[in-house]
């Protein structure tokens, strides 16, 4: 996959002279970049830029950097593939996810987020199904959302007021029925701040 | 007595008036019928005989002190409600693990609202966990089985309840639809499974999975029947601040009317790549019933339908992730001891959840992380808002929507479990219409060879329940789907779990 990669690559710059590419936007290390057209930076969570290429062209995800392939010995060859504009190119359709896989420190940084403990299977589970799930949700990028507002709620909430009475509640007892720690009629945590007494 | 299981609810409800049956009666059957049959189906999580027959008991004890007054239609009437849906005193596991001890001290709403008509509450019935997933094998617990062929799935994630109800095992039931889960397993099982209009239920006792999308729904063998749980269950409720305020309309009295030169609409959108051959057919006659009902029939578009799912799956798993950071093993819940109190969490839900939920979570939460935000839950809403457009300019044009509900009938028993967006297909004709918040309804409209039922799905305005139900109700009027049940073959079962392995 890999070699029909560049192999693909290589065919569409001789076909295409250099003269025609689209200048890489400024700051944008080669190899980081694998879509053409305007771009708007993204920070990730590493806090490394990576970029989502706008509207018509969207499919082209971003990367981060610990998703890009190494480069094929051919760069240091061949300077044309080394220009910045090279790695701007559209690549044809065939190739356009395959650099969109989540790496296994964003599935972690995820589940860290989330606070959930994964073992080493699910956390390679989560990788090639989220990945597959977050390029098929790229389809979205095909529309030009810029003017539509978005919907949170599909009602005209407005705040509801009602007048401070003490109405019927849950009983303590009841409240704390299922809960695993109680004391004294309190929920029972564990230390959440450490530190001197 | 089996004959008794079969009762549409209306028809129950006559027999009950006149006399000729107890409620009493009536819980029993359909309890023996459970024991005789749910070790097959798989429908029920939790069974609560006693508790039943003592609200069947004091339900014919009203009857019987009350003769003169106007009694609810659903007094003595048995039924089945969803596990996320809180019922007081009996345990709410929402099909995880991680609720598996945990027993609501309140009912919900909607579950309050049937127990003042007087209905029977004859237990809890399975679900995918956390009502995410479309066949109900994500449960926790176990699988649900298909009463029309045991080897197939019921649909989800309300698959307990659609199958309890195709089965005889209740008389209606409560569901709940946040993407298409009431309606996609009425429509696999072959039941009338109605989704009403953001804000019509409460949600008050309902355990929140999408909170935008979540409404509860309702099963039944018919439209009549469907009718008349939806009326019990409507209406503003103060602890639930997203209920709408709106007039209840009396569904059972709406259902009468024709649909002469009403206008129904037919977007173009719904016929895709892939779907089974039987469901286009079967849908497409069912579009020429309605015209020969005297309905116009209007081509519509809907041009943002197959963005529907991409959209689904980012906000419904954002606002899951938001909502299921409640369970932390501090209030109740699993609680797994860790090193520390981050340690405790991770563990606790790490333990806790399935796969599906999991999964959704991580989702959720990329989508709603820094960074990641605007190109996905917020793209995510944009469209959402182009989807909700959509809906506005075709329901201009006409007054009802007509799809298929499910793009194939029942599939195998993990045929899909390992591909999650193969599931997620399954709601591709059910999610735009969940994304807009409007009412939608799904009801037999044919078999294919293999004898598996087909749904019609039948989408209207905003609160216009009313009308979604009197075009379903001249639809049923017109055909004999509904009066088919499905054969309860417990042998054939055996022989198939036999042969895999």
């Amino acid at each position: 996959m890999n070699t029909s990669l560049y192999q693909k690559a290589f065919v569409f710059i001789i076909l295409n002279p250099k003269g025609v590419l689209p200048p890489c936007p400024q700051g944008q290390g080669r190899g980081r970049c694998f879509s053409a057209g305007p771009y708007y930076p993204l920070p990730t969570s590493r806090g490394d830029p990576t970029f989502v290429s706008q509207k018509n062209l969207g499919i082209g995800i971003g990367i981060t950097e610990r998703a890009v392939r190494p480069r094929p010995p051919l760069c240091n060859l061949l300077p044309v593939l080394s220009h910045p504009a090279f790695w701007c190119i559209m690549p044809p359709a065939s190739m356009r996810f395959e650099t969109m896989k989540l790496s296994l420190a964003q599935v972690e940084h995820v589940a860290q987020l989330a606070q959930l403990s994964l073992s080493d299977q699910e956390k390679e589970l989560f990788r090639e199904q989220l990945s597959s799930i977050l390029e098929y949700a790229q389809r979205l990028q095909e529309l030009d959302t810029s003017a539509i507002a978005p919907t949170a709620t599909v009602l005209p909430l407005e705040n509801v007021m009602r007048d401070d009475q003490i109405q019927p509640s849950l009983p303590q007892t009841d409240a704390l029925a299922n809960a695993p720690h109680t004391q004294d009629g309190y929920f029972r945590v564990p230390v959440v701040l450490e530190g001197d007494e | 007595m089996s004959e008794l299981a079969q009762l549409t609810i209306p028809e129950a409800r006559d027999l009950l008036r006149l006399g000729e049956l107890s409620s009493v009666e009536l819980t029993q059957a359909l309890l023996n019928r459970i024991l005789a049959h749910d070790n097959d189906i798989k429908a029920y999580l939790t069974l609560a005989p006693e508790l039943a027959l003592e609200q069947a008991a004091s339900a014919d004890q009203i009857r019987a002190s009350d003769k003169e007054q106007d009694l609810s239609p659903l007094l003595g009437i048995p039924l089945a409600i969803k596990d996320v849906i809180c019922v007081e005193g009996l345990p709410n596991t929402c099909g995880s693990r991680i609720l598996e001890n945990y027993v609501p001290p309140f009912s919900a709403t909607a579950v309050e609202k049937l127990r003042r008509a007087g209905a029977v509450v004859l237990g809890k019935t399975n679900t995918d966990e956390f009502a995410m997933g479309s066949s109900t094998e994500n449960s926790a617990y176990f699988a649900t089985h298909n009463p029309w062929d045991l080897s197939r799935v019921p649909g989800g994630s309300s698959g307990g309840s659609a199958a309890a109800v195709a089965a005889g095992l209740a008389l209606g039931a409560l569901g709940s639809d946040t993407g298409g889960s009431v309606r996609q397993p009425a429509s696999l099982c072959g039941v009338v499974g109605i989704k009403p209009t953001y804000g019509r239920v409460s949600r008050w006792g309902l355990v929140a999975f999408a909170s935008s999308l979540d409404q509860i729904g309702c099963f039944a063998r018919t439209v009549t029947g469907a009718a008349l749980l939806l009326g019990a269950i409507s209406g503003y409720d103060t602890r639930d601040s997203t209920s709408v305020n709106a007039p209840v309309p009396e569904y059972s009295q709406v259902l009468a009317g024709d649909i002469r030169g009403l206008r129904v609409g037919v977007p173009k959108e719904y016929a895709i790549e892939g779907m089974q051959p039987e469901v286009e057919d079967a849908v497409r006659a069912a579009v020429g019933t309605l015209a020969s009902l005297g309905a116009e029939i209007v081509d519509v578009s809907l041009p943002h339908t197959s963005y529907a799912l991409p959209v689904y799956y980012l906000v419904a798993p954002a606002e899951a992730s938001a909502n299921l950071a409640r369970y932390d093993g501090m209030r109740y819940g699993l609680s797994l001891e860790g090193l520390d109190l981050w340690d405790t969490y991770r563990q606790t839900r790490g333990q806790g959840f399935g796969p599906e939920v999991k999964r959704r979570i991580m989702l959720g939460t990329y989508a709603l992380s820094a960074g990641y935000y605007d190109a996905y839950y917020r793209k995510a809403s944009q469209v959402r808002t182009l989807i909700r457009e959509d809906f506005d300019q075709a329901l201009a044009k006409c007054d009802v929507l007509v799809t298929p509900t499910s793009p194939t009938t029942a599939f195998k028993l993990g045929e899909k479990v390992s591909d999650p967006i193969q599931m997620y297909l399954q709601d591709v004709f059910t999610l735009a219409l969940s994304l807009a918040g409007l009412p939608g309804i799904s009801l037999p409209c044919g078999f294919d060879p293999s004898g598996l039922p087909i749904g019609l799905q039948i989408m209207g305005g905003a609160f216009d329940e009313a009308t979604v139900l009197r075009v379903a109700h001249a639809y049923e009027s017109a055909t004999a789907w509904h009066r088919q049940t499905p054969t309860l073959q417990r042998q054939s079962y055996r022989k198939s779990t036999e042969a895999t392995p």
